[in-house]
């Protein structure tokens, strides 16, 4: 009885599994295979240049400058994100009037493309009339020239992103401190805490759970970041603040190289494996669901 | 630091006086970009001067031109259809999988727990290397119904695991309660258990919408054809420097418009998408 | 929750009513099949799907399907172009507007081997579409063409597969304002030394010298000044042909903008300008120069600033009693894809936008330069008469005619090696960052570069 039942709900699983398998799998099947190939992507000639992709890609500077930003844009959007939202949370959780609509507001940017957002903010980086140098020039100040180099342009994306999209961060945290038991609270203000301390010491261990949901979900949707760059910085100046999602849609659609643009993505996926399997082996330790 | 109930409750209220400055500031530093946003969309073509302030002249014409253009409003009805497509199929599979995952043999729910986090962090760019060439060779570009279907591949594994977590707390009596009275177990998970999670679709549904209304890298490659464009891409194209028409402010009215219904529906919808937020961030 | 769901429903709905709505009444402008009817996508040589108009039944029940890259005004004029068309033959014409993505999505197409009738070549008619372009040697308005526009499509062979209505004309683009105010004459500029050296004037007033940015167009539309053209510095244009160049003189072209970098005649943030912004700051007067661009952007520039004095100038030479260069390519230049359903009636429609009177139409928005004998002698648009000026200003230079380099000189994947080149050499023009422009520009020429 229980297996035929079993085979049953197998079958409502079946169309999440094609799915899955047609449009997940198979992409990274085919692309591992393509990575083997000096291809244009359209030709109906591939040629078989076994690893020569491969050894590429890692004499590529700008693929190690991507590789580079990646991780910065993985693990300082998660950090500054976490920071700021956590920082908001406790803002927005003090009992005020208005705090539903300074949460709304905070959650507004995080709703809009990133594109979007990105092209908006272009205009506040510019270097001539742009918002954040009018503001500058106004107080009698030099203007800054924000994109100069890559370095910069990368933090400046990294930043302007953490800022736009805190308020889903300060959401998870918000859960978390609802969450947390009242009275625990209050004996600790009994004990003779003060407001500082009892955020140190014992709201934010407290918050852990929410913590870890929360860098988990930040770092994986770091390592996709590509609208926000696409617009805001271009990947520029030269390449130095692109992302290797950027870098490898260049590959395949600027410069028809889809061959080499599949070595790249292949490079890329063993990263993210690498970065993966400790971390859900860590998570499943911890039984905390995301 | 003895009575504290007492000093506790007036030591909250001294604090108090910075939370309206605050709340000034945070106000003005999220809904700053917006403010940009509109003031350059009012501008003239030849008005170069500080973005600070508000254009001399007001040109809303320029968002009258923009709503005759017709480019806009088959961008919101291929961001529409390309919508809804994506959150009926993800909703869908992700739900009977995730009855599955909670009823079905504990087995496979591990097996394919082990590898959900890895399809979950696989990007999205990936995914189009390796079907691009494909789509092409098979007519798929274009087509915004292939788009929802290569959309909701990747939401499925998350989306399918919030079900299953939600379908664990409905006790299984009623699934046999159902199965008593003669149904099977496509009609038990329709008829019984989906209605019972209403909340969470509709939830789920929200945010599946604003995910796909906003994507932008899968309909970059994949949508060319002016016909088919979907929003985002409809405002790309207005901030495009191809061709004679170098017109911000017309762009940027365009951008105004096209992120309108977002904003519309966020404000409407507000308290239950961040309650669904912080839900899912509890139970899921 | 129903309230929620009922609200949700309604937003949506409504929507899609304003969606809808829209579309229908914007049919009629866009000369292409309503918007409301996206499901029907028309396949080349489709069925019949509507009757013919009034003036002409000549191909009432004939879909064409044309394929343009253009956007905004351009586009405009072009679909009441085809509108124009359809009243006047009965056909049905389908626009399928690419704008900025045009060449990828028509790679693709060509991938499928499913073209649409007719489509712009985007100055590609020879050496990426050809394969797949019907020979319109026998058109009528074939021999019409001017010298300049057929060293640009003429096949080696004699054959031509394209209509061109129009050159795209590329060269300097000067604002007079800002050269009087500086004391620089630049009528007087016959090499790239005396360009620098009036740069050099301009920074001294106040003013910087060149509004450009770092873009493929930059480095690879004037390197013909440097490397090809008549009594210029370096003559390698039969080993670029053959494939056995070494890039190595390209150095000669990068020691120029490398003065120009280290001389600050740039602005500070041109690594990071974006094309709109760069014509704000040159309408607003801020700039003298804007380095290789086509003739349409002075009719921007006049949109920014409509009092401003802008006009079109040839590439210096790189040395004295070397050749100034315009260069030009395929403007709008339509082909028909060789098997299509509908090669009549596609016949029919180029020659259509071949009358002058569709042509000027057509030139008054895109502001390119016509190169069709019966057109040229009635052509009073913008571009022409932006080109017509070089002659007048530039009288007594030396000024050649050419097509545009890497269409003449490189291989079809090499464009977006230059633009990367450019953006490298903004961001480091050192010595050590020349060399490494070069040596990149030789690893992708390596990699595209095959013996035609």
């Amino acid at each position: 009885m229980q297996k035929k039942l079993d085979r049953k709900y197998f079958l409502f699983m079946l169309p999440a599994i094609i799915m899955v398998v047609a449009l997940r799998f198979f992409p990274i099947g085919n692309a591992f295979r393509m990575g083997f190939f000096n291809w244009n992507g359209y030709s109906q000639d591939m040629e078989f240049i076994g690893l020569g992709n491969f050894k590429e890609v890692f004499g590529d500077s700008y693929f190690w400058l991507a590789l580079r930003n990646t991780l910065i844009y993985a693990f300082g959007i998660t950090i500054v994100k976490n920071i700021l939202g956590l920082a908001l949370a406790f803002f927005v959780n003090n009992k005020f009037h208005g705090r539903a609509a300074i949460r709304a507001t905070i959650y507004l940017p995080a709703m809009i493309s990133g594109f979007i957002m990105g092209q908006i903010m272009y205009y506040f980086y510019q270097y001539n009339g742009g918002i954040f140098n009018e503001i500058l020039i106004g107080l009698g100040l030099e203007p800054v020239y924000w994109m100069e180099t890559g370095l910069g342009s990368t933090i400046i994306v990294l930043l302007t992103t953490s800022f736009l999209h805190c308020g889903s961060t300060m959401l998870l945290y918000l859960a978390g401190l609802q969450n947390i038991p009242q009275e625990l609270l209050e004996s600790a203000r009994l004990d003779g805490a003060t407001n500082w301390k009892e955020k140190l010491h014992i709201t934010i261990p407290l918050l852990q759970p929410s913590m870890i949901t929360s860098v988990v979900l930040n770092l994986i949707a770091s390592f996709k970041i590509y609208d926000i760059i696409s617009s805001l910085s271009g990947g520029g100046p030269d390449g130095g603040s692109t992302s290797l999602t950027l870098l490898i849609s260049k590959y395949y659609f600027g410069y028809n190289r889809a061959g080499y643009a599949a070595a790249i993505a292949m490079v890329f996926f063993f990263v993210i494996i690498i970065i993966s399997v400790p971390i859900n082996k860590w998570l499943s330790s911890k039984k905390v669901e995301y | 630091m003895e009575n504290t109930e007492h000093k506790a409750g007036k030591k909250r209220k001294k604090f108090r006086i910075w939370i309206p400055i605050v709340c000034v500031i945070v106000f003005f530093l999220f809904i700053w970009p917006f403010y940009e946003l509109v003031n350059m969309s009012l501008r003239d073509i030849t008005d170069y001067s500080s973005r600070l302030t508000l254009p001399e002249v007001m040109h809303w014409e320029n968002y009258l031109e923009v709503i005759k253009q017709s480019d806009i409003w088959i961008g919101f009805k291929n961001s529409i259809i390309y919508t809804l497509t994506t959150v009926f199929l993800e909703i869908t599979i992700a739900s009977m999988a995730g009855y599955s995952l909670s009823r079905g043999s504990k087995k496979t729910t591990r097996t394919v727990r082990s590898i959900q986090m890895l399809i979950i962090m696989v990007p999205g760019i990936i995914t189009l290397v390796g079907t691009y060439s494909l789509m092409v060779k098979l007519g798929l570009t274009n087509s915004l119904i292939a788009l929802a279907f290569l959309t909701a591949a990747g939401g499925i594994p998350s989306c399918s695991f919030i079900y299953m977590n939600f379908i664990n707390s409905i006790p299984v009596q009623l699934d046999e309660a159902a199965r008593i009275d003669g149904a099977g177990v496509f009609t038990t998970f329709f008829k019984v258990i989906l209605p019972q999670l209403t909340p969470l679709t509709v939830t789920r549904a929200i945010m599946i919408s604003i995910g796909a209304w906003n994507n932008y890298l899968l309909p970059l490659y994949l949508l060319n054809d002016s016909r088919k464009r979907t929003i985002i891409l409809v405002i790309r194209s207005a901030f495009s420097i191809n061709g004679g028409d170098r017109n911000i402010a017309m762009a940027c009215a365009t951008c105004t418009i096209g992120i309108l219904p977002v904003v519309v529906v966020y404000l409407l919808l507000q308290k239950k998408i961040i309650a669904s937020q912080i839900g899912s961030a509890v139970k899921g | 929750m129903k309230k929620l769901l009922a609200c949700l429903l309604s937003v949506i709905m409504v929507l899609g009513l304003i969606a809808c709505g829209g579309g229908e009444n914007d049919g009629t402008g866009s000369g292409s099949e309503p918007a409301g009817s996206q499901e029907a996508d028309v396949q080349p040589g489709g069925k019949p799907t509507q009757s013919g108009g009034e003036a002409g039944n000549q191909l009432a029940g004939v879909t064409l399907e044309v394929a343009v890259n253009y956007t905004g005004d351009s586009l405009t004029a072009f679909q009441q172009i085809c509108s124009a068309f359809e009243s006047k033959y009965g056909a049905t014409i389908v626009i399928d507007n690419y704008g900025s993505d045009y060449s990828s999505t028509m790679i693709n197409r060509m991938a499928a081997n499913n073209l649409p009738d007719v489509f712009v070549t985007a100055g590609w008619s020879l050496r990426r579409y050809k394969d797949y372009s019907l020979d319109l040697s026998d058109q009528e308005y074939c021999s019409t063409y001017d010298e300049s526009a057929l060293g640009v499509i003429q096949d080696t062979d004699g054959k031509i597969y394209v209509c061109m209505v129009s050159n795209g004309v590329n060269g300097n683009v000067v604002n007079l304002n800002v050269c009087e105010a500086a004391g620089v004459d630049p009528f007087a500029i016959t090499t790239w030394d005396e360009f620098l050296a009036a740069c050099e004037k301009i920074k001294n007033a106040g003013f910087t010298p060149i509004a450009s940015n770092p873009d493929a167009g930059l480095t690879s539309n004037l390197a013909g000044t440097f490397l090809t053209y008549k009594g210029e510095v370096a003559d390698v244009g039969d080993k670029i042909k053959d494939g056995s160049w070494d890039w190595e003189e390209y150095m000669y072209l990068l020691k120029f903008y490398q003065t120009a970098l280290t001389s600050g005649y740039f602005f500070k943030d041109a690594r990071s300008i974006n094309t709109n912004d760069m014509y704000e700051r040159m309408a607003a007067g801020q700039a003298a120069f804007i380095i290789s661009e086509n003739t349409a952007s002075i009719a921007t520039l006049y949109s920014l600033n409509p009092k401003g004095n802008f006009i079109f100038a040839p590439f210096p030479a790189s040395k004295a009693g070397g050749e100034e260069a315009i260069v030009s390519g395929e403007g709008d230049a339509f082909s028909i894809w060789k098997d299509s359903k509908n090669i009549e009636a596609s016949k029919v429609f180029l020659n259509y936008l071949a009358t002058p009177e569709v042509t000027l139409k057509l030139l008054d928005a895109t502001s390119r330069v016509s190169c069709m004998k019966p057109t040229m002698e009635v052509d009073e648009t913008p571009g022409t008469k932006a080109l017509g000026a070089v002659e007048d200003n530039y009288k007594g230079h030396n000024i050649g005619y050419y097509n545009i380099w890497d269409r003449e000189y490189l291989p079809s994947g090499m464009w977006a090696y230059m633009g990367t080149a450019c953006n490298k050499l903004f961001a480091d023009y050192t010595d050590s960052g020349l060399r490494a422009v070069i040596d990149f520009l030789r690893d992708g020429y390596k990699n595209v570069y095959v013996a035609e």
